[in-house]
């Protein structure tokens, strides 16, 4: 399997997204549930995967298209229910939803203090972990490695990655890890 | 809608394939089962919503969790390890950067969201002047003027006060200013300074040996995301900062570089269909209010055509 794609070349980079195409479409329409939805964000998934640096060989095509597919879905569901709650009332112009809690658009003293008590919330949760797996989250969310260039980085498996990528999500959504 | 999120197991299982999804390796045989079990029950796309929706919320204060991390990571754990990418920085800048990071009470934070832009003046005569997309912390203190840019780009006029350095901190580096004007540029990936008065000092060295590397007037250096330092190139200081008079000036320069540019000043995005068409060179004088004039002469330099893909976003694609 560890077959290296080189995707150098156009033809090979439209055989590869076709290879996987059917997929991930049925991936996107379980979530949107629209087709035309769908659509788009295959369209611009593609335009993300050929933007992939052709010098760059990727070792696993399959496993990065789901990877844009997969980010490219929760923006876009983000977008879409911001966009029905603007439609929904004129009141709510200026709110976009965060975890289902409205919040203002514009700075306002009340939502400037929310959003800093919410801060600290997950940043005292993040201190909670232990310095390896806080090391491994903030590579992988803040600073864009990909899991196997974290585990590169760190000196660790991949799937060690996961596991680490796992517990500090844990404790973000509040879950209590035995694991620990 | 509130829903309390009180089953674990469940939360546990979406959390599992929220990473799986993000892990670079899911396939076609590992998204049957993802399929089949998000079917199984109506809750089980609540939760992953969920998880997708905190992870969402991490990215929108990314800058600022990011900072705080990084700032009590040098306290908790000072040694370098395998942090590799923290480079080999002065104890003593890093006592700089903590006081430059951390929540102090008396910063003042200042923004730009994309397509603004704004001057502020400081209380001691200088000013800085914010262009798109920017965020920097000022901290004003009897001993130190302290600036930390967050993001984004701006032109600094310095006052010169000699019981007062004025530090910018630009990620793990410190630049130290007398009295001059200069423009930092942050991307994730690097920093640009460009000085166009004075002299800038860059800050470097290990514990017992700062060395101050001095930037001249003309001069733009690069600072990469492995906090090394690049020399460069000549620079034309009028192109550098005409984005103060909202004009975009470029010679001869790739294309891919000048949409990655005009970007910045636009919440949608122009993006190229295929990315050779990235290496076409283009020239011109643009105004940054005017977005589609840019794209028109696009279209005519390099023979491109453009086509609107989703609400705001443009696809340039070869015309002919």
């Amino acid at each position: 399997m560890a077959k290296i794609y080189n995707i150098k070349r156009d033809d090979e980079v439209n055989r590869l997204y076709h290879e996987v195409k059917g997929d991930l479409k049925r991936f996107l329409l379980q979530r949107l549930k629209n087709e035309q939805d769908a659509e788009d964000v295959l369209q611009e998934c593609f335009i993300k995967f050929r933007g992939y640096k052709p010098e760059e060989n990727i070792a696993n095509p399959e496993g990065l298209l789901f990877k844009i597919a997969y980010t490219l879905l929760i923006d876009s569901i983000r977008k879409k229910k911001s966009d029905l709650a603007r439609e929904s009332s004129w009141v709510n112009e200026n709110i976009t939803y965060l975890s289902g809690e409205p919040i203002m658009e514009m700075p306002h003293a009340d939502r400037t203090l929310d959003s800093r008590r919410r801060i600290k919330g997950i940043l005292s949760l993040l201190q909670e972990l232990s310095p390896k797996c806080r090391h491994v989250f903030m590579l992988h969310k803040f600073e864009g490695l990909s899991h196997r260039q974290v585990a590169e980085h760190v000196g660790i498996s991949k799937s060690m990655v996961e596991k680490y990528m796992i517990r500090a999500l844990k404790k973000i959504n509040h879950i209590r890890d035995d694991n620990r | 809608m509130t829903m309390n999120f009180k089953d674990d197991k469940k939360m546990e299982r979406a959390i599992y394939w929220h990473v799986r999804l993000l892990s670079g390796d899911f396939g076609s045989q590992e998204m049957e089962k993802f399929l089949s079990w998000q079917q199984a029950d109506r809750e089980n796309e609540v939760y992953l919503h969920h998880v997708e929706e905190n992870w969402a919320v991490l990215e929108v204060h990314k800058d600022k969790i990011h900072d705080a991390l990084n700032s009590k990571k040098h306290h908790v754990v000072p040694t370098i390890g395998n942090m590799r990418w923290v480079g080999v920085v002065a104890a003593s800048l890093i006592m700089i950067m903590t006081t430059l990071v951390i929540f102090a009470p008396f910063f003042e934070k200042h923004t730009t969201a994309i397509g603004e832009q704004k001057i502020i003046y400081l209380a001691d005569g200088s000013s800085v002047f914010l262009n798109t997309n920017t965020a920097l912390k000022v901290d004003m203190s009897d001993k130190e003027r302290t600036i930390n840019l967050i993001k984004g780009e701006a032109y600094f006029q310095v006052t010169p006060d000699k019981h007062r350095p004025f530090m910018v901190a630009v990620g793990q580096r410190v630049i130290r200013v007398v009295g001059t004007k200069f423009n930092i540029y942050r991307t994730d990936n690097e920093t640009t300074l460009s000085v166009t008065e004075g002299i800038v000092a860059i800050l470097e060295g290990t514990d017992d040996d700062i060395i101050e590397q001095q930037v001249l007037a003309g001069k733009q250096i690069i600072i990469n995301q492995k906090n090394e330092i690049q020399k460069t190139i000549k620079l034309n200081l009028n192109n550098v900062t005409a984005w103060k008079e909202g004009q975009l000036v470029y010679e001869d320069i790739l294309l891919q570089d000048f949409i990655r540019d005009l970007n910045r000043y636009y919440v949608g995005k122009i993006i190229l269909q295929d990315k050779e068409l990235g290496k076409m060179r283009i020239s011109g004088v643009f105004q940054i209010g005017d977005r589609n004039k840019a794209i028109k002469a696009v279209e005519n330099l390099l023979n491109l055509k453009a086509m609107p893909l989703t609400s705001n976003n443009i696809v340039l694609y070869n015309g002919k």
